[in-house]
């Protein structure tokens, strides 16, 4: 009998390893007494304190205003939660695992209850009392070797109610599955046996039918994996598709023919992560490339098309939809650079509010895939998370939400205020909430007696960091500026966190 | 007291000596076996230039317990690394991911472990020599 290689396989696994950490930062961490004593001047960095709390939990919160009687059911959002571990402070708000948090709608009123995603990592730490598993922007020293990417996952990127399910996403690798009601942590979720620990985005889009696409990264190989899931949870369609140099890709849009990614001119260093350098920083911003959009056919996930934009950064997509001769529209928060994720986001951690960096601005694309030509064009104004009605997801959308920042204050960033912007007219309905808050992602929820786009409300978390605790707000979403209809208070505050979606009742 | 004859003495000592003069058992005993279909695969390097791709000697065992140990019978004295896997569908091959990474359980002598691959041979590998030994290999 003919020897077999048995684990041959394994030497197809990603690329160079890791070599065991290059002396970092070891016995004596200053990023945590740097960070406290930032803090005791600064409040705004209240947002990026953290908290070791393993559940928070309040019911029956006080509401100014009314909830409306239409709006049952669950807000769920995810964020990185745990910052400090151990004696180890991570060097970027990307790294701490996901809480996550959950405000429920009922006749009743409002309650919440936040709870960590017990991963892997998060149940290992806990119980040795400090960092074990490498992070996304944080050289670990003394970590552990990791076999797979779900040795590291940190859960805290998202969260998504979808058939009867509730995940917790980190593009990185796996879902989580949590219990609705509970929060209480399943397990990760496998989709198909050959799919166990394969990445799943953080950014899923669910059609109207109720059709999950998403995508996954896999950086070592430089290819993407692509999702269909069916309404009930079903996998329907899996395929690949390499590209070079495809890194950094947290987001995407589907119209109803085609997939769009936008890839930044970054390369991805092998060399320098087996050197010992963190994830973030064996990424290279490539002078003079282009980025590049990637146009891939729903229906095969294998034609592919690729046209050229000038070089730029996002995270988010707003909405994409295509026209009856084929021309697509899309929008997304695009910046020059990726500092703001390079400097911004690593320099909070220590307490530092980062200067000079080049802004997030609402773009706005027509691309023609037959004539293969494509044109952009920006609005001035700072801005991120941009959402939609989830009615016209992949349809044409003609409201697009934003959180804004129109406040320059030195002691902080972040966005203060909730916008709408109404794309055939031009015109901004926008809710200000002034200096003593920093405001998070504000989403819609439609309501089903409002047909119409739009029709419905925006809800979301803000900050108030002279109180030092976190508010709930609903608004009409097509009147921004009258101010929330209902706003409900936490008796604390909420580590700053990212996406979150509404569970209907 | 009967004395044995000469020519079984020599046919014992020339029994003997087509054993190596150096030579040890390595027994392997694998644990944390989940479920009980399938093989446990064990394969034996005695080198690093043949690691971790092509193995010097290989044992297929029935997934039958949550242990079972293997055994490499009368090896040289030498350096020696071991890679376990358990093959739960029976395809004879350690099943990955699409993106490469196992998802079949493995393991390696000294429970050594790689960054998203194998650990190296320097890390696994254990010291062969005139005693028999059991190393445990705990299944990940």
């Amino acid at each position: 009998m003919k020897r077999r290689e048995f684990l041959s396989a394994l030497s197809g696994a990603a690329a160079a390893g890791l070599l065991p950490g290059l002396a970092s930062a070891t016995a004596s961490d200053s990023w945590q007494a740097e960070f406290a004593a930032a803090l005791a001047g600064n409040p705004y960095l209240e947002g990026w304190r953290g908290t070791a709390r393993e559940t928070l939990s309040a019911s029956n919160l006080p509401i100014e205003g009314k909830l409306p009687a239409a709006l049952r059911g669950v807000f769920y959002r995810n964020g990185p939660a745990r910052h400090e571990v151990g004696e180890l402070r991570y060097r970027h708000w990307f790294d701490g695992d996901g809480m996550v948090q959950s405000f429920r709608f009922t006749d009743r009123g409002i309650s919440h209850l936040g709870r960590f995603v017990r991963t892997e990592k998060y149940a290992a730490e806990i119980e040795a009392g400090r960092a074990l598993r490498e992070a996304f922007g944080t050289k670990v020293p003394n970590a552990q070797p990791a076999s797979s990417p779900d040795s590291l996952n940190a859960a805290n990127t998202s969260i998504l109610p979808h058939h009867g399910e509730l995940l917790a996403l980190w593009e990185g690798g796996s879902a989580h599955q949590l219990a609705p009601d509970t929060l209480d942590t399943l397990g990760t979720k496998t989709w198909r046996p050959d799919l166990k620990g394969v990445p799943f985005s953080a950014h899923p889009k669910v059609d109207p039918n109720g059709t999950l696409w998403n995508f996954g990264l896999d950086t070592f190989n430089s290819q993407l994996v692509l999702y269909q899931i069916s309404r009930s949870g079903d996998l329907l369609k899996v395929g690949v598709v390499q590209a070079p140099e495809m890194v950094m890709v947290h987001d995407f849009v589907v119209t109803a023919r085609h997939m769009l990614f936008l890839l930044p001119p970054m390369r991805f260093s092998k060399d320098r992560i087996a050197q010992g350098a963190s994830f973030l920083d064996s990424h290279e911003w490539v002078d003079g490339r282009a980025m590049r959009v990637l146009a891939i056919d729903k229906n095969d996930f294998t034609t592919t098309q690729t046209i050229e934009l000038p070089a730029g950064f996002m995270f988010h997509f707003g909405n994409a939809w295509e026209d009856a001769s084929g021309v697509i529209r899309f929008d997304y928060v695009r910046s020059d650079d990726a500092s703001v994720m390079t400097r911004e986001f690593r320099d909070l951690m220590r307490g530092v509010i980062a200067k000079d960096l080049n802004e997030a601005e609402a773009t706005f694309v027509t691309l023609d895939l037959n004539r293969r030509t494509i044109r952009q064009e920006s609005i001035k104004g700072a801005v991120e998370f941009p959402r939609v009605d989830p009615r016209v997801v992949a349809e044409r959308h003609r409201r697009l939400f934003l959180s804004a920042r129109t406040l320059e204050i030195p002691q902080r960033r972040g966005w203060d205020a909730a916008r709408r912007i109404d794309l055939e007219s031009g015109k901004v309905d926008q809710f200000g909430y002034g200096p003593d808050y920093l405001m998070e992602e504000h989403i819609m929820v439609p309501d089903r007696s409002r047909p119409q786009e739009g029709g419905g409300w925006i809800i979301g978390t803000a900050l108030n960091v002279r109180e030092r605790k976190t508010v709930v707000s609903v608004f009409d979403a097509l009147d921004l500026s009258a101010g929330p209809i209902a706003r409900a208070t936490l008796p604390y505050a909420l580590p700053l966190g990212f996406h979150g979606n509404f569970q209907a009742a | 007291m009967k004395l044995r004859t000469p020519n079984s003495v020599l046919a014992l000592v020339a029994a003997l000596a087509w054993l190596p003069v150096f030579a040890a058992d390595l027994r392997v005993e694998v644990r944390g076996i989940a479920g009980t279909d399938g093989k446990i695969m064990i394969a034996l390097f005695d080198n690093a230039q043949n690691y971790p791709n092509k193995m010097t000697s290989g044992l297929m065992l029935n997934a039958a317990a949550p242990v079972v140990t293997g055994v490499f019978t009368g090896l040289p004295k030498g350096e020696y690394a071991v890679q376990v896997y358990h093959d739960a569908n029976g395809n004879g091959k350690l099943d990955t991911n699409l993106v490469g990474i196992p998802i079949e359980r493995f393991g390696f002598s000294r429970d050594a472990a790689g960054s998203f691959g194998p650990p190296s041979f320097a890390d696994a590998k254990v010291s062969v020599d005139s005693a028999d030994q059991t190393i445990i290999i705990n299944l990940r």
